[in-house]
Order: structure tokens, then sequence, then C-alpha cells
């Protein structure tokens, strides 16, 4: 075997064991949410294919196998305390995410333990097993039969599929699948093809995943028939509904606000939902974050939340007899269910996520949530009995090195223990500005914005609005949704400048209260100020007072008269129609390579028929065309012998031998080859794909 | 193939039960990209497969027993080649015998067969139903033909047993010149009455006192036949054609034209070709490598040749002079 094919074996031998182990590996990770460094994990996946790809090109397999195996004995041995703790670990994690989903199950083993040893071991015998597949004249059955268990176990509950490493993973399976046959012929061609096969396996995939997108799936109803069908055929009793955790868990997009990435806000407006409530409300609510650490947002950890077992879901502080309705219709399947304050009740088919959200665990677009006014006589606040010593541990969090600047600077302030004060200070403190850069490396996003630039929109308010409360010793947390503002049932269209950020502070007895101090932006008045982009679509901003209802200047930019009417056709909004249109410039793409493809096939293999059928003088000057573009492109002068067979063709009468053709042939096939060696990589695109010279 | 669109469909069965007992997008996604994978496995294999081309060598002539190989390559274009089958039908020309041997294109594209040599007479192979397949082995083209090639067993020369009385062309019998004139042989003899002065060796009479002629010779052209039948198995006809061969040589070698005469089984007629060198000898051959055996042939073992003067009739068995 030459070096080249050694290479390109190894190569992709080292290729697709990290994708199959890394995204075997993940799946179980992800699904689960298994605490791991993702990239301890990367590096020992990466190394191990390395190595292993470069063993199994041994002769003597045997020899690096039993070493492989006393290593893993031996680092087994030596590390077997930290890998037993990991795999309780893992094994709480597992069995953690199964018994939210089957209510007869019972977590065991260690939560809250870091298992990347564990993980990076797993990667092992699934990058062995691929790098022999891939190396050896292997088939592709093993790797296939190592894969379906992770597959199976990650699948079972619906709602916690990682999709991304189940793409990879299917495509790192596809390609074994389809170069299987040669593979398994001569291990170099194999890996040949599937470098060639790459682009179009990525291709078709990205196709397949921008074509139908996960987040807008929707199950046919035929095939729920199908499935009812086919269980009363085979009378079959299964649960009704897919396998999902009852108990919802983080969204991971939702689970962290990453402010460093903060910048000046470009106004899209891209339409997100639309709303019809029964009294005028001022939010939609969304999402709400408890912890801030180096510069940035992040869920308070749902074990912490879990192990209180409260009574009731704090998210439904509110309860009473007659309760207001507001129907909300999304764009695209969000992961959380935007609610007005305060909520009576779970959204259609939501579920609390903690206590800060409610999470759209069937991805619909179309759901109605109840919420009690507080004004309404009839509405009572009630809290979980436990709840109150939760909020004042998990949310009065402030980093230690931002303690005693951020007392320093509540003194400077003159600040008290009343959130109403606070806002107000917090409003005068600073500027809004939707062009604020960029929080300097190096600084802390609150102090920075406090101390220094005192400029800035909803997100730098809210969070130095929180960070004062807590330091003042008000509980407090950051909550993004929706500012909004339409008349009571009239449907009203949210785009994502309507995106805003808020705070939440907890008064005891009563629950938490929203608390906005973000100034009104005076450039522009009538319009709410948006949120920068983040890691989820809304982080919002607006100028409100504080207080549960306070005044809005603003009035929504659309309003939507007719509630049947769907939101793309009621919006009219390119924007709306933006997937569609790059869906169509993606398929006519891909059809535009498939014609240029075709258009060469069709021209060379035309040329072909010309050069070899035919009266050979005919053929003769077919050649001579061709070699006359061939020498153009290669910018070399054309033999006088040639030239001569070519006039001999053209003018004579005698029939040019084939000694004569087989020269002119020769010529040709020379210049192709010297086009091939000499042209860069773009020219030689060009000439094969449009003037199609070979 | 049928196994491949087995696994396939089984494949797909259970990714469309899947799919409808499964809620998650994966399932829809899965049985999506099984129903493109044969579409995509055949574009893009498709171009290896209109690419794929076959060829065949085999040498011309061999001798009987000597190794004999079909080489035979598959090539495609920079893309690896996809899986070929086809059939190879080895023909032994004479005999009619057809062995077919299923071919799959191997690692590295280039085999060899190796063919049976142990009787004379013309193989001939030829590749019947070629398929290229695409990567996944679903659907297939017909695979370009490659020429018919072919191969002449040559008998090996084989010694007549019991050999027949050759003494009789051991030496070179003459006879005078009719109408005397100028030869390269000629004898002396006396003077005869009659013959003319031009003839007398002088010289030589006059050193022996005697009158002493020179007589042109010439060599006596006897009728040589060598007959045998082609008809038997396939042993009987190596054999027979074996000492054909040598007896030919012999005769060849030692100045002696002969006829060869035999029943052509392509018109049952008699054939003969006159044989003067070896050459004539190698010329003769292909011909008789190439016919078609016919077993209801009479023989022309009992045919009387008048004119010949010596005649052999060559067998399998026992020969004997006529």
């Amino acid at each position: 075997m030459q070096k080249k094919q050694v290479l390109s074996v190894y190569l992709l031998s080292v290729l697709l064991s990290v994708m199959v182990a890394l995204s075997g590996v993940l799946c179980v990770q992800d699904c689960f949410d298994i605490p791991c460094d993702l990239t301890t994990v990367f590096a020992a996946c990466t190394a191990f294919s390395l190595l292993i790809a470069a063993c199994v090109r041994i002769k003597r397999i045997w020899i690096p196998f039993l070493l492989t195996v006393a290593l893993c004995a031996a680092a087994g041995y030596y590390f077997r305390e930290a890998l037993w703790l990991q795999l309780n670990g893992a094994l709480y994690a597992i069995t953690h995410s199964f018994s939210l989903a089957f209510s007869q199950l019972q977590p065991i083993g260690t939560p809250n333990v870091d298992c990347t040893l564990l993980l990076s071991c797993l990667t092992l015998p699934l990058v062995w097993i691929c790098a022999w597949t891939v190396s050896r004249e292997g088939s592709c059955v093993p790797i296939l039969f190592c894969c379906v268990p992770i597959l199976i176990v990650c699948l079972i509950i619906v709602d916690f599929a990682p999709i991304f490493w189940l793409v990879v993973l299917t495509a790192a399976l596809f390609l074994l699948v389809i170069t299987n046959h040669v593979r398994e012929r001569n291990p170099a061609e194999g890996s040949v093809l599937a470098w060639w096969l790459f682009l179009p396996t990525a291709i078709l995939f990205f196709a397949l995943t921008f074509l139908w997108p996960p987040a807008a799936y929707v199950r046919e109803e035929r095939m729920e028939t199908l499935r009812l069908q086919a269980e009363k055929t085979l009378q079959i009793v299964s649960s009704e509904e897919p396998i999902t955790a009852s108990i919802s868990r983080w969204n991971r997009s939702l689970k962290k606000v990453d402010l460093r990435k903060l910048g000046p806000k470009v106004m899209t407006g891209t339409p997100v939902l639309e709303y019809r409530a029964s009294t005028q409300i001022p939010y939609l609510r969304g999402v709400a974050l408890g912890i801030y650490d180096d510069n940035s947002w992040s869920a308070v950890s749902s074990d912490l939340y879990a192990a209180q077992k409260f009574a009731q879901e704090p998210l439904l502080q509110m309860q009473g007899a007659n309760t207001e309705t507001a129907e909300i219709r999304t764009v695209t399947p969000l992961p959380m269910l935007y609610t007005p304050y305060f909520a009576a009740g779970v959204p259609t088919d939501g579920s609390c996520v903690d206590d800060a959200y409610f999470q759209n665990s069937r991805e619909h677009t179309q759901y109605t949530a109840s919420y009690l006014p507080t004004q309404r006589a009839d509405a009572s606040r009630i809290l979980p009995h436990g709840y109150t010593e939760y909020v004042y541990a998990q949310y009065l969090q402030i980093p230690d090195p931002l303690r005693q600047p951020l007392q320093e600077l509540a003194e400077a302030m003159n600040l008290t223990p009343d959130a109403a004060s606070v806002a107000a200070a917090v409003r005068s403190h600073g500027t809004y500005n939707l062009n604020t850069p960029a929080v300097p490396r190096g600084e802390d996003f609150v102090l920075y914005f406090l101390q220094e630039s005192r400029e800035g929109y909803c997100v730098h308010f809210a969070s130095a609005t929180v960070m004062l409360l807590r330091t003042m010793g008000i509980p407090a947390r950051y909550v993004t949704g929706y500012a909004v503002k339409s008349a009571a049932d009239e449907w009203s269209l949210v785009t994502d400048d309507d995106a805003h950020a808020w705070a939440e502070y907890f008064v005891d007895g009563i629950g938490w209260c929203p608390l906005d101090a973000t100034p009104a932006d005076l450039s522009n008045p009538t319009t709410i100020t948006p949120a920068p982009d983040a890691e989820q679509p809304s982080e919002p901003d607006s100028p409100y007072d504080e207080t549960p209802f306070p005044e809005q200047n603003q009035q929504p930019e659309t309003s939507l008269p007719e509630p049947e009417q769907s939101i793309s056709v009621s919006t009219g909004s390119t924007a709306a129609a933006m997937p569609a249109v790059l869906q169509i410039c993606f398929l006519l793409a891909v059809v535009l390579v498939i014609a240029i493809l075709l258009r060469r096939i069709i021209i060379l293999w035309l040329l072909r028929r010309r050069c070899q059928v035919g009266h050979p003088n005919r053929r003769m000057l077919t050649w001579w065309r061709w070699l006359v573009r061939l020498s153009k492109a290669n910018g070399t002068a054309i033999e006088e012998e040639l030239i001569c067979l070519a006039e001999k063709a053209r003018f004579s009468q005698h029939s040019v031998t084939e000694e004569e053709l087989q020269q002119m042939e020769k010529a040709v096939l020379q210049q192709i080859s010297a086009l091939k060696a000499s042209a860069p990589l773009l020219k030689r695109m060009g000439y094969t794909l449009f003037s199609v010279l070979y | 193939m049928i196994k491949n669109w087995i696994l396939y469909l089984s494949a797909l069965v259970g990714v469309c039960i899947f799919h409808v007992f499964y809620f998650g997008w994966y399932s829809w996604f899965l049985l999506v990209l099984f129903l493109c994978l044969p579409p995509f496995s055949f574009l893009v294999s498709f171009l290896p497969m209109s690419k794929a081309r076959l060829q065949m060598e085999l040498p011309q002539q061999c001798s009987s027993g000597d190794a004999l190989y079909l080489s035979l390559q598959a090539s495609g274009n920079f893309l690896p080649l996809p899986r070929c089958r086809f059939r190879l039908t080895v023909t032994s020309k004479m005999t009619g015998r057809e062995t077919v041997l299923p071919q799959v294109v191997p690692n590295g594209g280039r085999w060899y067969i190796s063919l049976d040599t142990t009787h004379c007479g013309t193989v001939i192979c030829r590749v019947d139903k070629g398929r290229v397949y695409d990567y996944l082995g679903l659907f297939w083209l017909p695979l370009r033909q490659p020429e018919v090639v072919s191969c002449m067993i040559y008998p090996i020369p084989a010694q007549p047993k019991p050999l027949p009385n050759l003494s009789h062309f051991l030496v070179r019998r003459r006879k005078p010149k009719p109408g005397g004139g100028f030869s390269e042989e000629h004898e002396m003899r006396d003077y005869h009455p009659g013959d003319r002065l031009r003839d007398i060796h002088w010289k030589l009479s006059v050193k022996t006192d005697r009158t002493i002629v020179r007589e042109a010779q010439e060599p006596i052209r006897e009728r040589t036949l060598l007959t045998f039948d082609l008809k038997g198995t396939p042993e009987q006809i190596d054999l027979t054609l074996a000492r054909l061969c040598w007896m030919s040589d012999w005769l060849s070698r030692h100045e002696t034209p002969h006829q060869i005469i035999w029943i052509d089984p392509t018109d049952c007629q008699l054939a003969m070709e006159t044989i003067e060198s070896e050459a004539q000898l190698l010329q003769l051959l292909p011909r008789l490598l190439q016919s078609v055996l016919r077993q209801d042939i009479p023989s022309i073992a009992a045919r009387r040749f008048a004119a010949a003067s010596w005649r052999y009739h060559i067998s399998a068995g026992q020969e004997a002079d006529v």
C-alpha cells in the first residue's frame, strides 16, 4: 500500500472514530445531562483515536490490543475509586432522568458527580471497534451493534433525545454503511470512497435537517392513527402519549445567558408570536435565571430545587375563582411557554421547570394560559411551604469579588432595602443606549455598567437591579420575556424587537414581583426597546415602571384584527418568509449543482462518442478541436505534426489511419494530464465543471 | 442483490415501525434518510458504474499440460470500483463442453483464472451477464462485455506405439530422370547403347579405361499418406493428434512429403493437406484444433487408397501399416 493510501486510511480512521465515539458518548451525556468536562472528553477521544488508529495498522494486532487491555486494566485499578464514583454518578443521572418519566423508578447512585473520566474511558471501545472497522477488512456490523444500545437508551424518553449528536452519529454510521462493500474488499479503496462521499453525505444530512428542522417537526396525524390501529391489531397496551419526563428539566439553550457576547443591538422585526389576552397585560414572562457568575446568568441547580420537594409549583403562585385567559400562537415551536403574570395554571400541555419557566414539552405553537391579575378581589397568593427559605438560600447569591464593590456602590447611591427605590436609583444611574458595546475583557458586566459606562439597555439595567437588590438583602432574579401592550381581547403581534429583560424580587408572603428599572428610550419613544440577542431569542427591554403593572408608554407595533389568520399571513412580513426563501434558495442551489454535473457528464459523453464513432476524419477533427481548447487552457503550442494531421483530416480525400488517430488522442491525453498537474484547484474546477475540458 | 434488497427493505420496515411508534423527530429523520439511501447510493455510484470496464487476456496458444491463466482486469475511474459480477463461460470448441464460472471482482481489480489444458483443442472465454452494482448493491447497470478471447492448446507430439516400420524412409531412393538433362543428383554407370554422347563422363572414362556415363537422378516420389479419425473421446483425440504430429514431423524431417487425410467433421467430407515441412503442419493444426467434433462421422480407417505407396492410419489404439 502506498504511503498516500496509508495516510488516507489512517486519517479516515481517526476522523470516523472520533465522530462515532464522541457522538455516541455525548449522546448519552447530553441526553441524561451527565456532568462532565466536554473538552477533556473530546481531547481524550481524539488522543485515543490517533493512537488506536495507528495501532490497528500494525500487522500483529494482538500486541497493541493486549497492551491496551493491560493499560486499561492498570488504569482501571489505579482509578478504581474515581471510576466507581463516576459510575454511580452516571447511573444516578440516567436513573434520575428515567425516574422523571417513569414514576415507579427511583434514582440510584450518587448525584452531582463529574463523570469526565468515565465518559472518556467509554470512548475507548468505540474507538477501537471503529478504527478496526475502517483500517482492517471489517464489516460495519459490529459498530452498528455497539451503537444500537446507545440509541435505544437515549431515545426512550422522547424529549431527551440529543438531536445534534444523534445526527452526527447517524452520519458517521451512514458513511460506514455505504462504503461497507468497498471497504470489505479493500480498506484503502474504502477510505478513498469515504473521503469522496464525505461532502455528499454532509450535503444530504444538511439538506434533511434543513428541510425538516427538528424544531418545526410535528408528528403526522396519520402516523398516530396508524399507531393506534397497530396497537389495536397487535393488542399492545401502551401509553397513549410519548414517554416524556413528567418533571420537565432545563432546556440547554435557556439555561444560560452569556453577557460577554452582548453588544450593540440590531432591530430585526422578526415576528415571534401573537397573543390575545382578556385583560391588558404588560409582560409575557419567559425564563428566570438566578445565578450570576463570570459575566453570565444561569439557572439555579435543578437538583437543589428537586431536593426541596415542594407540595405545589411556585410558578403557580396565584389562585382565584375566575381566571383570565391569554391565547398565544408562536411562529415556530419554542422551548418555553410565554405567559402573563401571574399564572393560575400550567398552560396547555406545559410543565413547570423548577420555579423558572413553563416548558413547552409538546412543542405546541398554540396554547392558552390562565392568569389572575393582582387587582382582582378574588385573587390570592399562595406559596408552597419552605419556598421562602429556598428563595433566600438561592436568590441572594453574589459572587465574592463583587460583594464589596456592590456594597460600596449601594452606599454611594444611598440605596435603602426597598425595591422601588433601588429600581429608581438604577434607572437614573444610567442612560439607555441600544448601541452599547460589549463589556471589555476582564471587566465585570454589572460593575462596568454601574461604575464605568453607565449606559446600556434592558439587560444591563435588569442585571444591575438584581445585583443591587441582592446587595440590599432582597432576593431577586433576572427574567426574560416580552414587553407587550395591547387592548384586551385583541390579537397583537410580538416581534423580536419586543424582547425584554427585567428583574423579579421576592416579597415574603407574596412571592415574586416584576421590577423594571430600564429607562425609556427617549430617542424612540414609540418603540419598545429590544433586547440583545443572547443564546435565546429574547432578552428584552422596555421602559416600564416598577411594581407589578407599571405605566407603559409604548404601543405594540402591529395588531391583528383577525385572530383566525395565521401569523405568517397576518404579518405579511418578509422576515417570516425567510425560511421558505432560504429553503427555495437551497433547493435551487442543489438543482444547479446537479444540473452542472449532469451537463458535464452529457458533454463529455457526447464528445467521447464523437471521438470514437464515425468517419476517421471527423473523429480526427473532433480530437483536434478538443486539443485546441486544451492547448489554449494550458497556454502551450500545438506540434506541427498534429496540425498537419488535422489539415489532412480536413482537406484530404484520404481517410486518416488509426495510428494517426491514436497519435492525436495521445496528444489530447497528455494535455489533460498537464492541465491537471499544473492548474490551480479553482481553475481546474472551472475547466472541469464549466468549460468541460475533461 | 436480492440479499441486499431484503436487508434494506427489512431495515426500512424497521424504521417505519420505529416512526409509527416513536414520537420524536429522529424517527422521521431516519425514515427520510432510509428513503433517500437508494437514490443517494445510485447517484454517487453512477459515475464509477458507467466507467467500469473489464478486460481479458489469454495467450493465443499453449501446449497441452502447460499452465494456462486467463487474466482479468476490472477498471473504473478515480472512484473505487463498485462491486462487479459476471459469468465467465469457458468453452472447449472441440468438444463443446462449457464451464460456467461466476466471478466477483476481487480486491485490486486484477485476478487470474487457471484454465484446464489437459486436452488439446481451442478454449474460448466469454463474459456473460456482467453487472456492475452501486455501492449499496441495490441497483445494477450492465457491464460492458470484453472481447471474447481464445487459446489453442497444441498436442505434444508422441511417438506411435508400436512404431511403424519407417526404415525405407531413412534411405533416399532415386530413379533416373526421365529425358536426362542436368540434376544435382546423378549416378555413374557403364555406357549402354543408346546413351547420349554428352552424358559420357570423359575424364572418368579415361582414368578407368571404361566408358562411364553420368546419369541424372531424381528422387522417387511416392505417395505417403497419414490418415486419422477426428472423433472419439477427448483422450483419444489427444493421443491421435499427438501421434499425428510426431509422424508428420518425423516425415518432414526426413524429407518425405506426405499427405494427411481425414474426414472433416464440419462437412463430413474428406479433407487433405499436403505437408512438406513443419511450418505446413503448424498451419494445419489450428484447423484441426478448431474443429467441432461429431461422433457420427464414418471412420477413414477401412477406406482404401490405392494410389498410396505407403499409408499409415493413426489412431489412439494400435496402428498398423496398410
